[in-house]
């Protein structure tokens, strides 16, 4: 549960969580809605798998991912939006505005 | 979708409950009340039978369900584990709870009032419904072995996180229900919830199948 807390903290990530709600989407695809740096992007993919929050397939050299919200974690994400958490601290809040929404 | 040692035990189960059950039959003229004078749990015969035939109906529909789809086995898996333990933990919920109505029927009462085991029976099974739906938007969606019901990758999950959000809610409302609401109200309370889980589903679906052949055309 604290790795889910920990993901979920993190406003990148719940964008992440968001995009792929309306549909699967590749890493590339993910890519093109932040400026952050592909580096940092899959380091937020790693915390993400990590917290079993998203699946990915490998499909040849692509690899997609899907989402494995259960109901209670995408309350938890909800929550977590409306309330703005982790937007208050300086470093998380840059690489927010640096997304392209 | 489940594995053999989870489709072995709800049978196992269902059998110690007919047997309870065919024991307790004979001695129907018999009804011992509870201490406190409350009304038997069970009246009539063949209400003794309703509690297994929905453990053997849950295992029959889990089951088929792997019949259904054309997914492979490593898609299946998930699924297979969340059907084993939905069928565990339902089946172990019935057991005790249609031993506890067979061994009340028959003059043993714990140190609880029925009304208060009764009450913990209804929130226990809001949680197990609650824990049971809050996975199911965690698992694959599967291909359909029929096209016409088949829901494609991207509509698939949204049909699942939005059966998977009513199913959690039903569980809250039998919870709440449970805490303080009438006895009375509690079976009308399920069977309303149920129905219109089912219905919200029936009917998303088939907007979402809509949706899926306007977007092919």
């Amino acid at each position: 549960m604290n790795l889910v807390f920990k993901a979920l903290a993190d406003p990148t990530r719940r964008r992440i969580l968001q995009l792929l709600r309306e549909r699967p989407m590749t890493a590339g695809e993910l890519a093109e809605h932040f400026t952050i740096s592909k580096p940092t992007l899959s380091a937020h993919f790693a915390i993400l798998r990590e917290a079993n929050l998203i699946e990915p397939e490998k499909r040849a050299t692509t690899i997609t991912y899907r989402l494995k919200l259960s109901v209670l974690e995408d309350a938890l994400l909800a929550f977590a939006d409306t309330v703005g958490i982790g937007l208050a601290a300086p470093g998380i809040a840059r690489a927010a505005k640096g997304t392209k929404t | 979708m489940i594995n053999r040692t989870a489709f072995v035990t709800p049978i196992v189960l269902v059998l110690v409950m007919i047997t309870a059950t065919m024991w307790r039959l004979p001695m129907l003229p018999d009804w011992a009340y509870g201490p406190n004078g409350a009304p038997p749990p069970i009246r009539k015969p063949p209400v003794m039978f309703v509690i297994p035939a929905c453990l053997a109906f849950v295992g029959g529909v889990l089951a088929l369900m792997k019949w259904l789809t054309t997914a492979t086995a490593d898609a299946v898996e998930p699924w297979q584990r969340w059907g084993g333990n939905t069928l565990m933990a339902y089946g172990v919920f019935c057991t005790l709870f249609h031993l506890y109505g067979v061994a009340r029927s028959v003059g043993f009462a714990g140190p609880f009032s029925p009304t208060v085991v009764t009450r913990a029976v209804d929130v226990l099974a809001g949680c197990l419904i609650i824990g049971v739906a809050n996975q199911i938007p965690k698992l694959p969606w599967l291909p359909s072995r029929f096209r016409i019901l088949y829901l494609d990758s991207v509509r698939g999950p949204q049909l699942s996180r939005f059966g998977g959000r009513f199913l959690v809610l039903s569980g809250f409302a039998m919870v709440i229900g449970a805490l303080v609401m009438p006895l009375r109200m509690m079976l009308p309370l399920a069977l309303s919830v149920t129905s219109s889980v089912a219905l919200a589903v029936v009917v998303r679906k088939a907007q979402l199948l809509r949706e899926q052949r306007h977007e092919r055309r």
